[in-house]
């Protein structure tokens, strides 16, 4: 919160003086107890250094801090004959809490001095405020003097848009107008994967007041919240790298959530923040209306259907364990969420979003030694050649997808960027095409099989697997009890 | 005054006066080669510039030129009080003759020389009555006089006695400006009077008319001997503008050269007319010597060489305060070598440096 903001200048006679500042009273003393008044945040005497000081060190930021606050300032020293003493030194700073991270608000300042500097050079207008009759300094009679000159009112501005809605927009003729917003630095978002499922949570600008890129025009219909990044990337007919960019995008503004996989294989278990909904009973209310179903085509109009009991919604979310994949956990309560009307979809996103629900994923891991020896990190290069110095093709085709057009692309760049004797790659490598020829059903087994040996290092949900592969959770188990992968571990994380 | 080291002496000095006085044009001018028409680009002085400046060689200079705006002076007042005037050996405080608001000049005059005798009684004040220019020229001996007659009743109302207080009428356009600054500078200066007294046997063994010793960097005189015909020269004021011609062609030696008026030097200058010789010669690490001859041949070409060999002594000028005595001895004895010399050359034979029995 921005506490005061002040413009100061060397004058001539006077020396380094505060010529105004917002809220009256914030750095010298008000004359005699003026209305709208306060005491001074900081003695000027102590700072005045500091906030116009020799001429070598001014032209860039500034700060200070002094008795619990920070004053952070930009001194501009414009060197011109027309002036008096050859020289116009100001300084326009804000004035925070010490504790407050200042990040916001240097390009706020920075911006601002600009500003001013930008009147004086252009227009003198700070000059020839000054030697309006009707001005009065900060701390004489009849400061401040609204009616005289543009500073305090700018000043005003300043402070109050800033502290009210982080942002403002000053105009103070056709073509002088000030914009600050405040931008609060947020880390980047976590890498968006295949098989994250985005959902919208507040509605894009229309296409007339906000142009949407290519890429967001073509996957926006299918920015449900049911389909997986790769589905999207399919439907919509859009390379995969570009999806995950333009969703990581919509996450880094707010304006989508990342839901995990939604399928009745799938397990969730309640969290720690459970207590949280228990408690809240705005959020249970909440709760019944986002999961109750519309109700049912039915001619005979009957009363609306009663809300959801809270104790009905607790029962069911704290019966999901770690144990209970969803299908069984369906079964068991068919009855309640028929009766309720209750969409299982909605019930599990609710929980997930707001945080008290938390899926476990399944993970695969190949006890086989030649596998472990293969994909461990240390050895990665090292080992992992050696060993696979007879079995390349092997590894060559166990990859997902993604990695292989990877590989392709890169492959080219390498080729183009060369002298031009490598041929580039003639065609990319073939794509797993979903559902396996009948013809091909032996050969086909083995790649899957290797490909498949490329996930079990336990870094890889089944959820990946099965949008890499194409293959439902069944046919996955099969595969790994079918003994040709050796001893296979399957945990859950 | 606090001596740091045996062989240097720091004395501070104050530079005060209004805003716009004219306190660090008249710094830039005698210490960093301004000429007058440069500073009108000069910005103002914000709260206090230190300049340390060596003089002769084992004096130290801190000079304190001080903003004039009202903040500042009001800081220097109140809480920086006893930082600002504590072993103060000179003020100089700079009024400004066309100034309107002479009333409150004399005020902070007032005030600073309150504070000075709180911290510093000793100290001697100078008082330049700067930017006399603007003053019409048969007004300007009256004005300074009022003004003068005024401070110095200020003064004596704080407790300064009359002798520590100098007026000096200045401005940067003429000579006056380095009178005023020579004064300050021999005050200053630890050993004056054995300078003096050396230059004044030099004199005598030269049988020159007028020697004078001055600063090289800021060509202020430090001291002169004159002798015999010369005490009846009406030009008064002819060391000052000595400095003033000096720094000029300091100034056009640089411009026609290409290099800094700071880096600028010659090894000896000669100017020979039917009235008189002159040549200007080092003496010292920091100071040259003016030498003023009848128009004789021979003994100027004896004084030239005889001054080369008095370079020694002065040398120890330096460090005369370390050796006291020895000191004394030093000077007695080339003193008796260019003596040697000097009958040699009546004997009509033109001799080299080198041959006589110095040290």
């Amino acid at each position: 919160m921005l506490k005061a903001v002040f413009y100061a200048r060397f004058h001539p006679e006077r020396g380094p003086s505060v010529v105004h500042q917002y809220p009256n009273g914030s750095i010298i003393p008000a004359f005699a107890d003026q209305v709208e008044s306060q005491q001074p945040l900081v003695s000027w005497s102590d700072v005045s250094a500091y906030v116009i000081p020799p001429y070598e060190v001014c032209n860039r930021p500034f700060s200070i801090c002094a008795e619990g606050h920070r004053i952070l300032g930009f001194p501009v020293s414009l060197e011109d004959p027309k002036y008096e003493r050859n020289r116009f030194t100001f300084n326009v700073c804000f004035v925070l809490n010490e504790t407050e991270d200042v990040k916001p608000w240097l390009a706020a300042v920075n911006k601002t001095v600009a500003f001013f500097q930008a009147l004086e050079e252009e227009d003198g207008l700070l000059q020839t405020e000054e030697d309006l009759p009707g001005l009065r300094w900060a701390g004489e009679d009849g400061y401040p003097a609204q009616s005289t000159g543009v500073v305090y009112k700018l000043l005003k501005s300043i402070v109050e848009d800033l502290n009210t809605y982080e942002e403002t927009c000053i105009r103070l003729n056709s073509y002088h107008v000030l914009n600050l917003r405040l931008v609060h630095p947020q880390p980047p978002p976590p890498k968006v994967q295949a098989w994250d499922v985005p959902l919208l949570i507040r509605d894009l600008p229309s296409p007339e007041h906000w142009t949407w890129d290519l890429t967001l025009q073509r996957i926006h219909p299918y920015l449900d919240g049911v389909n997986p990044i790769q589905r999207i990337a399919e439907l919509a007919d859009v390379e995969l790298k570009l999806v995950k960019r333009a969703v990581r995008e919509l996450v880094f503004h707010h304006r989508a959530l990342l839901l995990d996989l939604f399928h009745f294989q799938a397990i969730y278990t309640p969290t720690k923040d459970f207590a949280w909904f228990v408690a809240d009973v705005e959020m249970q209310e909440e709760c019944a209306r986002y999961v109750a179903l519309p109700p049912t085509k039915d001619p005979t109009p009957h009363e609306p259907q009663p809300p959801i009991s809270a104790s009905v919604l607790i029962t069911l979310y704290t019966s999901l364990a770690p144990s209970t994949p969803l299908h069984s956990f369906v079964q068991t309560h068919y009855t309640t969420l028929l009766t309720h009307c209750i969409d299982i979809r909605r019930l599990i996103t609710f929980g997930t979003t707001k945080g008290f629900l938390r899926r476990i994923y399944r993970y695969a891991l190949a006890l086989d030694n030649n596998n472990l020896g293969l994909k461990s990190q240390t050895s990665r290069t090292g080992e992992g050649s050696a060993k696979t110095g007879g079995s390349s093709p092997a590894k060559s085709k166990s990859k997902s997808n993604e990695d292989a057009v990877r590989e392709f692309e890169r492959a080219w760049k390498r080729a183009a960027m060369s002298s031009g004797w490598a041929t580039p790659p003639a065609e990319p490598p073939a794509l797993l095409s979903p559902g396996a020829g009948g013809e091909e059903g032996a050969g086909r087994e083995e790649e899957v099989d290797e490909k498949l040996r490329g996930f079990l290092d336990g870094r890889h949900c089944f959820d990946e697997m099965r949008l890499a592969l194409r293959m439902s959770e069944r046919e996955l188990l099969a595969r790994f009890d079918g003994g040709r992968l050796g001893e296979v571990l399957v945990f859950n994380k | 005054m606090m001596e740091r080291s045996k062989r240097q002496k720091q004395r501070k000095v104050l530079l005060m006066g209004r805003s716009g006085a004219g306190k660090s044009s008249m710094r830039s001018i005698i210490f960093s080669n301004y000429v007058a028409k440069d500073v009108r680009r000069l910005g103002a002085t914000v709260d206090v510039e230190h300049s340390n400046i060596r003089f002769m060689g084992n004096l130290m200079l801190n000079l304190w030129d001080c903003g004039g705006q009202d903040s500042f002076v009001e800081s220097y007042l109140s809480n920086q009080r006893s930082h600002v005037f504590t072993s103060v050996a000179v003020l100089i405080f700079v009024f400004d003759v066309s100034s309107r608001e002479a009333a409150t000049d004399t005020l902070s005059f007032a005030s600073t020389i309150r504070a000075l005798h709180e911290f510093s009684p000793t100290s001697k004040i100078f008082v330049l009555i700067h930017k006399m220019d603007l003053v019409p020229p048969d007004q300007r001996s009256r004005v300074v006089h009022q003004r003068a007659l005024e401070l110095r009743a200020t003064c004596a109302d704080e407790g300064f006695a009359s002798q520590q207080v100098d007026f000096w009428a200045t401005s940067i356009w003429d000579q006056s400006l380095y009178r005023a600054w020579t004064q300050v500078i021999y005050f200053l200066v630890p050993n004056a009077s054995a300078i003096e007294e050396m230059l004044g046997r030099l004199a005598g063994l030269l049988e020159a008319r007028e020697v004078v010793l001055y600063e090289r960097t800021t060509c202020l005189v430090v001291t002169h001997v004159t002798r015999g015909v010369e005490e009846g020269n009406p030009y008064g004021d002819r060391f000052e503008r000595m400095s003033s011609i000096l720094k000029t062609h300091k100034h056009s030696m640089a411009r026609h050269t290409g290099t800094m008026a700071s880096e600028v030097s010659f090894a000896e200058l000669q100017i020979k007319t039917g009235e008189f010789m002159l040549f200007i010669t080092r003496l010292t690490e920091n100071t040259n010597l003016a030498v003023v001859m009848a128009s004789d041949e021979a003994s100027f070409n004896a004084a030239r060489v005889n001054v080369q060999l008095a370079r020694r002594e002065f040398a120890h000028l330096d460090i005369v305060e370390k050796k006291g005595k020895d000191g004394q001895q030093h000077a007695k004895g080339p003193v008796g070598s260019a003596e040697v010399e000097v009958r040699a050359m009546d004997d009509g034979e033109v001799s080299s440096s080198g041959r006589a029995s110095d040290r």
